[in-house]
């Protein structure tokens, strides 16, 4: 990540504070956030894959 | 973009992220994951943004509760702090987000809305209407979003 764009961020998040929590729930395998997950990649699925700035979206294997 | 927002844990791969409303309906714990998705946008892997409120009795995330605790826009704004966050920690990423209802998606639709000027200093956002992607402009009802650095 450049400098400038760190600086930026810094400016951007001010005083708001994140704490890393090791003892803190993974959440990631909740069923809520997994139907999530597959209701965007069913619409990702579904829209069309280039992008207005000539990217392309691709599916790949995770 | 000095918003008001809450201070929030999160975990030590940086994926989920928990903080506390507090309002009028007492104190609320909201969750916030990202979860990879089997997609890349070029070489940007493509990550979903999702929230939920943790019910203490049934131990899981409600999917439809809307809690009304008067701190929306303090809320939106925490959200979208973990999602700078989430993208300073990860790199080139790209963050898609769709809410589980229409109306929920608008509610996204608006925190982006209010902030665009900042947020598109140093980030594009692209809008879904009917599966074609548009940079995001105001005054339409966008089906989801994809947010990524510049």
């Amino acid at each position: 990540m450049s400098s400038q764009f760190s600086k930026e961020m810094e400016k951007l998040k001010g005083k708001w504070k994140v704490t890393v929590d090791k003892t803190m729930k993974d959440f990631s395998k909740e069923a809520f956030f997994l139907k999530k997950a597959a209701m965007a990649n069913e619409s990702l699925a579904k829209s069309k894959k280039e992008l207005p700035n000539g990217l392309v979206l691709t599916r790949i294997e995770l | 973009m000095h918003l008001e927002k809450y201070d929030c844990q999160t975990t030590a791969d940086g994926e989920s992220f928990t903080f506390e409303s507090v309002g009028p309906k007492g104190v609320i714990r909201k969750i916030i994951n990202y979860q990879p998705l089997p997609w890349l946008i070029g070489s940007i892997q493509v990550v979903n943004l999702a929230f939920g409120d943790w019910n203490f009795e049934t131990r899981s995330i409600d999917e439809l509760v809307v809690s009304n605790n008067s701190d929306r826009d303090k809320v939106l704004a925490t959200i979208a702090f973990t999602a700078l966050d989430y993208m300073a920690q990860n790199g080139k990423v790209a963050i898609h987000i769709k809410g589980i209802t229409p109306a929920k998606t608008r509610l996204y639709q608006m925190g982006i809305n209010a902030h665009r000027a900042e947020i598109e200093q140093l980030y594009i956002v692209y809008g879904q209407l009917e599966e074609e992607w548009h940079p995001f402009e105001s005054g339409h009802n966008y089906e989801s979003f994809l947010i990524f650095k510049k």
